[in-house]
């Protein structure tokens, strides 16, 4: 027997069975999809937020990359966002960047905040900050430490879909750990600590499908890297000494640095067809 | 159950959700899932925990209810109830529903805001969108909406305090903590899931409020709240589950299974329901 959604009144949207055709991860105009094929049901990522650096102690990890799922129209042209590029600027860290196939699309994660808070997870758009964005389903934001779609950045771990980054630690003496990004489909950067003391950078998040990466831990300010979130496609890195760890492939958010280390740059972004 | 090498053009089973089978049912605390082989997308229904009541402040908002297909993964996240204020989101892939809120407490992700002895909690948008209810000003019972809004009560005066607002998730009860004159807690907010009710101060002909019904989606079969006891309200059911009646003058009921409110008390409260997550494939 053969049926057609063209031809099956009884048809609905559901994704059921369908097989994974093609994982996209650069951006191209020839996306070739077999002819007879109308529409396919995009799974879109956003490229993941940086994490942010700071003269004195730990800057924050940054937020996952959006995720989004749904039925499109065919395109011939992709757009995968990349991940925001990690420094060893003092500064907020880069916003990943969004994804789009069709009628789908994903923002990317914000960067790390100028201190030590988190960068909040991306939704169907882009957020700057600690206050994530509406998601595809029209899930609400989520403010500093909201669990959400996307949720919040902040200080502490805050689970979503797309997670928040973790804090970071302004404290130069004594023992400092970071916070943690946030468990998640996709997962937020761990936030750095730089200390005199012992300090220990925050674990990135833990993903659905991959872990993430682990703090960097030592006494000086020469440690306390925070570790990369897992992304949909790849583990998140470790953090290095005072450097940030880079988020993994898929979205994850890139670990915080301390004391002008080179925070992590978030991982690409992604498209999955399926048909 | 089908694998993943078919497509919409050589397939005839795409009249699902209809055709598909609960294959799961995994409870609170559950973090690992097992997924057969070759299957790509599972249709989740994920509840958050419901709110706890708290001491004389007002009754628990109910879970969130999220629906709808995401990618299958093994990890999961199953809320507790709430035991002193909200209850614990529920994830499963890209599906999220956020706990109840605590008295007083604001819903998330579709949940029902608490009640309160003055102006109620609001309730949350939910996963797709649908706006929540704003909580209830005093002696107002909170609006309707994807998690209904928390009913409001005083601490100033004595009277009848506003219901939860009806939703998909029910908002908490009102609470009056006023110790002249007898008054009337709110009733938790009914839906698929049921918000706590409040309750009211000890002065004599006071009474707490009932727990709102919830409904059980696997047989549309309805749950009931829990009922009052004295000054105590009942938990609101959850979606599988009836609320649990006050257990004495003094102690609020819990909260039913899948995200329930628990229903406030004058001497002690009702935890919220545990959230659950159904998996069909």
């Amino acid at each position: 027997m053969s049926a057609s959604i063209y031809s099956n009144s009884q048809f609905t949207d559901s994704p059921y069975g369908l097989k994974l055709q093609q994982t996209i991860i650069a951006s191209s105009s020839s996306v070739v999809i077999p002819t007879g094929i109308n529409r396919v049901y995009a799974v879109v990522i956003g490229g993941g937020g940086a994490g942010s650096t700071q003269t004195t102690g730990g800057g924050g990890g940054g937020g996952a990359g959006g995720y989004s799922a749904g039925w499109t129209y065919i395109s011939n042209s992709v757009t995968i966002g990349a991940g925001g590029t990690g420094t060893s600027t003092a500064a907020a860290g880069a916003n990943g960047s969004p994804s789009i196939y069709g009628m789908v699309f994903a923002g990317g994660g914000s960067g790390g905040i100028n201190g030590t808070n988190g960068g909040a997870g991306g939704g169907a758009t882009t957020p700057t900050g600690t206050t994530s964005t509406v998601s595809y389903t029209g899930a609400p934001a989520a403010g500093q430490n909201v669990v959400g779609y996307a949720s919040g950045g902040g200080t502490s771990s805050t689970a979503g879909v797309s997670s928040g980054g973790g804090g970071g630690q302004s404290g130069v003496t004594g023992n400092q750990t970071g916070g943690a990004g946030g468990r998640g489909l996709i997962a937020g950067g761990g936030g750095a600590v730089g200390t005199a003391g012992l300090g220990t950078g925050g674990n990135g998040g833990t993903g659905d499908f991959y872990a993430g990466g682990t703090g960097s831990s030592g006494t000086g300010t020469s440690f306390g890297g925070g570790g990369g979130g897992a992304g949909f496609s790849g583990a998140g890195s470790d953090g290095s000494g005072k450097n940030g760890g880079n988020g993994g492939d898929g979205g994850g958010g890139g670990g915080g640095a301390s004391t002008l280390g080179t925070a992590g740059s978030g991982g690409r972004g992604e498209v999955r067809l399926y048909y | 159950m089908q694998g993943d090498t078919a497509t919409p053009f050589a397939n005839t089973h795409f009249i699902l959700p209809y055709g598909l089978q609960l294959r799961q049912t995994i409870n609170a605390g559950t973090t690992s899932v097992t997924i057969p082989a070759g299957i790509t997308f599972v249709y989740a229904i994920a509840v958050g925990g419901g709110g706890a009541g708290t001491n004389i402040t007002g009754g628990g908002g109910a879970g969130g209810v999220a629906w709808g297909w995401t990618i299958a993964t093994s990890s999961c996240v199953v809320g507790a109830g709430g035991t002193t204020g909200s209850g614990g989101y529920t994830r499963y892939g890209s599906i999220i529903a956020g706990g109840g809120g605590g008295a007083n407490g604001a819903g998330i992700l579709g949940s029902g805001g608490g009640g309160y002895y003055g102006s109620g909690a609001a309730g949350a948008t939910n996963y797709w969108g649908i706006p929540g209810g704003a909580g209830g000003g005093s002696f107002v019972t909170g609006a309707n909406g994807a998690g209904g809004g928390g009913g409001g009560g005083s601490n100033t005066t004595s009277g009848t305090a506003g219901s939860g607002g009806n939703g998909i998730s029910g908002g908490g009860g009102g609470t009056v903590y006023f110790g002249t004159g007898a008054s009337t807690a709110g009733n938790g907010g009914n839906g698929l899931v049921g918000g706590g009710g409040g309750s009211a101060s000890t002065a004599s002909g006071s009474a707490g409020g009932s727990g709102g019904n919830g409904i059980n989606i696997l047989t549309g079969a309805v749950f009931s709240g829990g009922t009052r006891v004295g000054f105590s309200g009942g938990g609101g059911a959850g979606i599988a589950g009836a609320g649990a009646a006050a257990t004495s003058f003094s102690a609020g009921g819990a909260g039913g299974l899948g995200g329930g409110g628990g229903g406030d008390g004058t001497s002690s409260h009702g935890a919220g329901g545990a959230g659950i997550l159904y998996l069909f494939y």
